[in-house]
């Protein structure tokens, strides 16, 4: 098996729902972290095998393929193929997965790795409204109940005895962790700047500096008149994509680039759909276990913010460093455009580690359906 | 597709920025190509006048910020930002204005010598929100356009001026509905076009040497250029014509 690198990693600042990034097509979000790739490594697309693009709901802006779409609203040639990956939340870390096992198998030597969502413009379930996905068969298995992320989420904080004023602690974290990481420059150099009517969109937009406890505490719970998830602990509706370029070393090398990692371990899993979220616990001990290294070898978490029950039950299941976790924030500030998350986390905890010299991280998202995705990369 | 586009048809050349997925945003490659086209209308005997403009319901976003990161120099030496700002055609350019003009694309906005905008149109130099100062012309050509206490709170505030209110101060001459700007600025250039072609360059001179002169610097510096206007062919051409009630043929010497 061929040895994976990740030569560099780029993503859009994320916009808010119908925010800076709502007026801007998907396929142009994606078009654009294509072409940003492509300048800062220097890679003639031309070499590219293929681009794996995760996306959620592929309906209207984004069907059709947008990854293919991609490719050619980059002006890159016709030869260069495209899929689009569903593999709900986590589809884009899904795509860096496929993609570097395709390199490894030898199916691919340059293949771009990422994804997009535009949540204002196709949104969350958008797909769902157009006919019925669940079969019978699912009805039989799981009765009349209709799988919901929030209902997953209050069952989350239930089994794990989390309280409300657990949560809104940690959603506290995450956006003054954000804010001081946007504030020190952290994201500049993983940021690919977007022209948008009335200047250049660098920053992500969801972050909300004056919350405080006081004003996480006054918001109405959202899926249970008694339950403790609300607007403000869960992840944000968003607009943004992230792509990578994934290769072996020794091309990597002959672009003159040192690789931000090595891809070191990829692992998915499931489990229960209707608790739905906690699919990250039996992924990170696969990938923990695949890779031989102990979560006290891990210098950086990054779990995605889909709700504060996830990373929470997650850090208490696999005893890890609170200190390490999602430390620049996460989706709960600055949000969570689905099929572009995975990408966004995975440029995200790449340039942190090249920043604070961490060997290892690992990245893990919940998806619909009790999945999850896994990944530990590591610097070189 | 080119970045920039040219065309020149009835004494009338319009330059379009064409980038609209970065809302026309200035690379090292745009004011290159702006330069040559500017050197070519200069150049051309056919082309009297020419219109500036951007596609896709936008002018300029200013510098293109991907560029600057990749450590590219967007301004030409000798020609400024868009190879435009710091040597202006000599021929008259007209800015015709859909959308936003912002920053650098104000800048371009305010070298060219007119302006049609539409009535959403917006300019602005928003450089201080983020801790900078314009530097392609803005802070030198604003205040000798409007009031200075105008173009200072433009400035110094950062907040955009709407269409109306450009027209008010005197920065726009026409504002037209929302996708009429580049028509209505080739109604104005082709009044410009119908007249005496070295009359119009030289009046567009005169005004620009004269600039800031006493009076008795600016006649000193007006008579020859106006001399050889009176002693031109198209001079003679222009009277008889007026005298024949025929349109005049020009040779623009």
């Amino acid at each position: 098996m061929r040895e994976v690198v990740i030569v560099d990693a780029v993503r859009t600042p994320i916009g808010r729902r119908n925010g800076t990034l709502a007026e801007v097509h998907p396929v142009e979000l994606s078009a654009l972290v294509l072409q940003a790739l492509a300048d800062r490594t220097g890679v003639d697309p031309a070499a590219v095998d293929d681009v794996v693009w995760g996306c959620v709901t592929q309906i209207a802006e984004q069907s059709s393929n947008v990854g293919r779409l991609a490719v050619l609203s980059a002006g890159w040639p016709e030869s260069v193929p495209g899929t689009t990956v569903d593999r709900a939340c986590g589809s884009s870390q899904q795509a860096l997965h496929f993609a570097a096992a395709g390199v490894a198998a030898g199916h691919y030597d340059v293949v771009v790795a990422g994804g997009v969502e535009s949540m204002s413009q196709v949104p969350l379930g958008a797909a769902r409204q157009v006919g019925k996905p669940y079969g019978p068969g699912i009805l039989e298995r799981y009765g009349t109940v209709t799988f919901s992320q929030g209902i997953g989420a209050e069952t989350i904080a239930e089994r794990y005895g989390m309280t409300r004023d657990d949560l809104d602690r940690f959603a506290l974290r995450s956006h003054q962790l954000a804010a001081a990481a946007t504030d020190d420059g952290v994201f500049e150099g993983q940021i690919v700047p977007v022209a948008v009517d009335g200047g250049w969109f660098t920053q992500d937009e969801g972050i909300r500096r004056g919350t405080s406890m006081e004003k996480l505490a006054s918001l109405k719970p959202a899926f249970r008149d008694d339950g403790v998830i609300h607007a403000g602990n869960a992840s944000q509706i968003s607009d943004g994509a992230g792509a990578m370029l994934v290769t072996t070393p020794e091309i990597a090398e002959r672009l003159g680039r040192t690789p931000l990692a090595r891809f070191h371990t990829g692992a998915v899993a499931a489990d229960d759909p209707v608790t739905m979220l906690l699919g990250v616990i039996p992924a990170t001990k696969k990938v923990l276990e695949r890779s031989g290294l102990g979560i006290d070898q891990i210098g950086v978490y990054e779990v995605n913010e889909a709700f504060a029950p996830v990373p929470l039950a997650w850090l208490e299941e696999v005893k890890g460093d609170p200190e390490l976790l999602n430390p620049a924030g996460g989706a709960i500030a600055v949000g969570h455009p689905l099929g572009g998350s995975g990408a966004i986390l995975t440029t995200r905890m790449l340039h942190w580690m090249k920043a604070h010299k961490i060997r290892y991280g690992l990245q893990v998202m919940c998806e619909a359906g009790g999945m999850a995705n896994a990944t530990i990369v590591e610097s070189l | 597709m080119s970045e920039v586009l040219f065309e020149g048809a009835d004494g009338v050349g319009v330059i379009t920025l064409n980038r609209p997925e970065a809302k026309n945003a200035v690379t090292r490659a745009v004011s290159e190509a702006v330069a040559d086209f500017l050197d070519e209308l200069d150049r051309r005997a056919d082309l009297h006048v020419a219109v500036l403009t951007g596609a896709g319901g936008t002018f300029c976003a200013g510098m293109d910020l991907r560029a600057f990161l990749r450590g590219e120099v967007v301004s030409l030496p000798g020609r400024g930002f868009g190879g435009l700002t710091e040597r202006p055609p000599t021929k008259p350019l007209i800015a015709a204005v859909e959308g936003w003009a912002l920053a650098g694309g104000f800048e371009l906005v305010l070298a060219c010598d007119l302006v049609v905008a539409s009535a959403s149109a917006r300019f602005g130099l928003p450089e201080v929100k983020r801790g900078l100062v314009p530097r392609a012309g803005g802070l030198l050509r604003l205040p000798r356009l409007v009031p200075r206490a105008v173009a200072l709170e433009m400035v110094l505030t950062g907040e955009p001026m709407s269409a109306a209110r450009a027209a008010e101060v005197g920065l726009v001459n026409r504002v037209t509905a929302d996708g009429g700007a580049l028509e209505g600025a080739r109604q104005l250039a082709a009044s410009i076009a119908a007249n005496g072609p070295l009359a119009v360059a030289t009046a567009k001179e005169i005004t620009n040497a004269t600039e800031g002169r006493t009076l008795e610097e600016a006649f000193a510096i007006q008579r020859p250029l106006a001399d050889r206007v009176f002693a031109s062919e198209d001079a003679r051409e222009g009277a008889a014509a007026f005298a024949e009630k025929r349109s005049p043929v020009w040779v623009n010497r």
